[in-house]
Parts: structure tokens; C-alpha cells; sequence
């Protein structure tokens, strides 16, 4: 108690001070309608401001689920896409429902990835369960990724296109020529288009596009342009370097092409080898 | 306490008060738009109390003084504010003005007393303070920065002139 009285007798002349700034203030804002109506204005601000704030925390908290949300939606806008594709390359054929489920987008999360190598592997985060399986296609929002080789319970492994062996058959769009994509070590950006005979032309700046003459990519899916072509003396096709859409060194939001289709395909092919 | 000292201050408030209200409230001072020339006389009576006058004297006084100029403005509050404010100050000011040898006990914040340069600087100083803080209460928002500024800088030539001109002519003894 006696320190008590100490310390008001102390501090009690700024404690005065104080409370009769804190009762002019209250003064102020009450009987000013200026005054009052900046104050209120400014609260008003304040706690706006305060719940921008908390808004925004609240915002990023929940970035995890908005970003799977949409990248579901995403795959499903692609197969779209894909679909659309599809149908509009049969104009002659009326039975316009070719199946337009023949295509399924699976939206995956990226677990491990690789580019510097020779040849490089990509390890996605889902696997059995969510029904992958081997010689399905990988592809981006930007273009295509690669091609699933194994599947375990949980995980599955993608050949990446950055790799010796791997061969995609794509399209110059403008006119339909068939070559094959490879990668040849370096710049993983740039990819080599070959096989496309010397008597067709290729200029730069033209898109390629996927081929769909495997079960693996749907026709249509955009892979890049050419950058340079060039017609080596002797030579019966051009090298062309494809400059790719996406960039392998960052990849973002992955789907898996699950086509329902495929195995019927191939049963069919196999028979025909066999019964030759 | 002598209560000459009392009456005079009495005195002094009560003339002040009405000259403020009377006088300063009603001269326009403004040129065209130059709008920023403000007299501000009335905080002398509380920066004159005798020094050994209590801290919390001086406070209530500010305070009722304050609202009564206050009710004559018709701006509750906003003068009292600033008086309490510059009355809060002015120990501080005291403490950091004072003498090497410290303040008698019979000292009064005069010129007769401190001498010209003292009492310049000591009112100045409050009366800047004060300027600054009340046209701060007035804008209320330092959105009005410039305009607070302009108001503070100019109302205290003014004011401060005033000031020293009434105490060159009535040579208050306390």
C-alpha cells in the first residue's frame, strides 16, 4: 500500500496528464463533428486494414487446398482441350461421340526430378492408387513431360523426354509432317525434330505438336516451335531444333493421360504381327 | 505566497482571456488565400505561473482555462488539449532552462526576473510547441501536413511578437 502511494505520488502528475489528454481527446472527438468524422474515418481504416491482414494470412493458409483445387481443374479443362481436339479432327464423321471420356487427366504432385543427366527420370508422387500405369503419358499446362516407365504402390517413375531413348512422334501443325522428337545432351530446352523428309517445308516459328500415333499422347498437344531448320548437304531430312513451350528445369502442375483406350490398341496391333 | 502574486496572475489570466476572445478571435488576418496567420496570445498566463507553483496546479488550470477559451471557439476541447499539453511541457522546459545555480524561490518567469534572452527562449520554445500541437488537434490527421506546418510557423511569429511587445509595455513584475 505504501509503495503504492509512492508510486502515485511519483508518476501521478504525468498520470494527470494523461487522463486529461485522454478526456480533451474524448472531448474532441465527441462535440467536433470534423474531428469526430476523421476519427471515425481513420478507425474505420484501422480496422479494415487489421482485417485486410488477417485475410490475407488466412488467404495463405489456405493456398495448400486452393492450389490442388486447381490443379484439378486444370486437368480437367485440359482434357477438354484434348477432347475438343479430337473431335473436330473427325468433321467427316458424324458419330461425333467417338467417346469423348477416352482420355482421362489425372492432376499429380512432382516428387523428384532430374535434367542434368543424359538421361533423366522423374519421380511422380502418386502411383497405383490413383490407377497410373506403365506407358501412360506425362504432360504439363505447356506441353509434354514424358512418359511413365514404373509404377509402385505409391510412386511412379517418368522417363522425361531430356532422355536417350526417348522417342515422341510429333507434327509440324502447319502441314501435318510426321518426325520424331529427341534430345540430344545439353540445352534442355531445346529438343531435335528428325525424320522429316527434305521435300517438305519447315519454316521457324512453326508449332509442333504431339502426333497421337501411339496410345500414349492424344493428338494435338502443343510441344514447341521450330527455332532453326537446316538442311544438311546430302542429307534426305532437315534438323530441326524445337524450342520447347515448357521448361523441364522447373516443372510445375503435372497430369497423367490415362488413355481407356490403349490396351484394346494395342491387343489389335499385337494380333496382326502375330498373324503375319 | 504573496497574494500580489495571486491577484496578478488572476489579473493577468482574466486579461488575456478576454483580449483572446475579444480580439484575437475576431481580427481576420488573412491574405487572399494566405490563410495561415493565427493569434494565439492566450497561453502566457499559464507559462507566467511562479515557478514554484505545483505541476498539478498548473495542469487542472490549463485544463479549465483551455475549455473555457474553448467554449468561446466552438471547439470543445481542442484548445484544452493543447494548453494541458503545453503545461505538461513546461516543467520540462523549466528543467532544462534553469540556471547553473538553480531557481530561487522568489523567481517568476519574467523578463524583469530572467532576462530578455531567457524569457525569449523559454516562451518561445512552449509557444512553438503549443502552436504545433494545436493546429495538429485541429487538423486531426497529419494527412494536413503542410497545412499544419504553415499554420504553426507563421501564427508563431505572430503570436510570439505579440507577446513580447505586451511584456515590453507592462513590464510585469510577477
Amino acid at each position: 500500500m505504501k509503495n503504492a502511494i509512492e508510486l502515485l505520488l511519483r508518476f501521478g502528475y504525468h498520470l494527470l496528464f494523461l487522463a486529461m489528454e485522454f478526456l480533451c481527446f474524448y472531448i474532441i472527438i465527441n462535440y467536433n463533428r470534423e474531428q469526430k468524422g476523421i476519427f471515425l474515418h481513420s478507425a474505420n481504416l484501422f480496422s479494415t486494414s487489421i482485417d485486410a491482414r488477417v485475410d490475407k494470412v488466412n488467404q495463405y493458409l489456405r493456398l495448400d487446398m486452393e492450389n490442388d483445387s486447381l490443379h484439378k481443374q486444370n486437368a480437367r479443362l485440359i482434357k477438354k482441350f484434348i477432347d475438343y481436339d479430337l473431335n473436330s479432327s473427325l468433321h467427316d464423321n458424324d458419330t461425333l461421340a467417338v467417346d469423348s471420356s477416352k482420355y482421362q487427366l489425372l492432376a499429380v504432385d512432382i516428387c523428384n526430378s532430374n535434367f542434368r543427366l543424359r538421361d533423366n527420370y522423374l519421380t511422380l508422387c502418386a502411383g497405383e492408387n490413383l490407377g497410373i500405369t506403365p506407358d501412360m503419358g506425362v504432360v504439363s499446362q505447356n506441353g509434354i513431360v514424358g512418359i511413365v516407365k514404373k509404377v509402385s504402390q505409391n510412386f511412379s517413375v517418368v522417363m522425361s523426354i531430356l532422355h536417350s531413348q526417348s522417342n515422341i512422334s510429333c507434327l509440324i501443325k502447319r502441314n501435318n509432317s510426321n518426325g520424331m522428337l529427341t534430345w540430344e545432351m545439353g540445352n534442355p530446352k531445346i529438343m531435335h525434330l528428325e525424320s522429316i523428309p527434305k521435300h517438305k517445308t519447315v519454316l521457324v516459328g512453326d508449332t509442333v505438336i504431339t502426333s497421337g500415333y501411339s496410345t500414349i499422347f492424344p493428338k494435338g498437344i502443343q510441344v514447341g516451335k521450330v527455332k532453326t531448320v537446316v538442311l544438311e548437304p546430302g542429307s534426305n531430312s532437315y534438323t530441326i531444333e524445337v524450342e520447347l513451350f515448357n521448361d523441364p528445369t522447373a516443372w510445375d502442375a503435372l497430369y497423367v493421360i490415362a488413355n481407356r483406350l490403349s490396351g484394346e490398341q494395342k491387343r489389335l496391333e499385337a494380333e496382326i504381327l502375330q498373324n503375319e | 505566497m504573496n497574494s500580489s502574486v495571486v491577484y496578478a496572475n488572476l489579473w493577468r489570466f482574466l486579461l488575456y482571456f478576454l483580449f483572446q476572445i475579444i480580439v484575437c478571435r475576431r481580427v481576420d488576418l488573412s491574405i487572399g488565400t494566405f490563410d495561415y496567420i493565427h493569434l494565439l496570445v492566450y497561453p502566457l498566463p499559464i507559462l507566467m505561473l511562479p515557478m514554484k507553483t505545483p505541476r498539478a496546479l498548473t495542469l487542472i488550470l490549463a485544463f479549465v482555462y483551455g475549455m473555457l477559451i474553448d467554449g468561446f471557439y466552438n471547439s470543445p476541447g481542442v484548445h484544452a488539449s493543447a494548453l494541458v499539453f503545453t503545461a505538461y511541457i513546461k516543467s520540462i522546459i523549466l528543467r532544462f532552462l534553469e540556471p547553473f545555480e538553480g531557481y530561487n524561490a522568489d523567481d517568476y518567469p519574467t523578463i524583469q526576473k530572467m532576462g530578455l534572452g531567457w524569457f525569449m527562449s523559454f516562451v518561445s520554445l512552449l509557444l512553438l510547441l503549443h502552436c504545433f500541437f494545436y493546429f495538429s488537434v485541429e487538423a486531426f490527421s497529419f494527412v494536413y501536413f503542410f497545412h499544419i506546418f504553415m499554420n504553426t510557423i507563421f501564427s508563431f511569429i505572430t503570436s510570439m511578437a505579440v507577446i513580447v511587445l505586451f511584456q515590453l509595455i507592462f513590464r510585469p513584475k510577477y
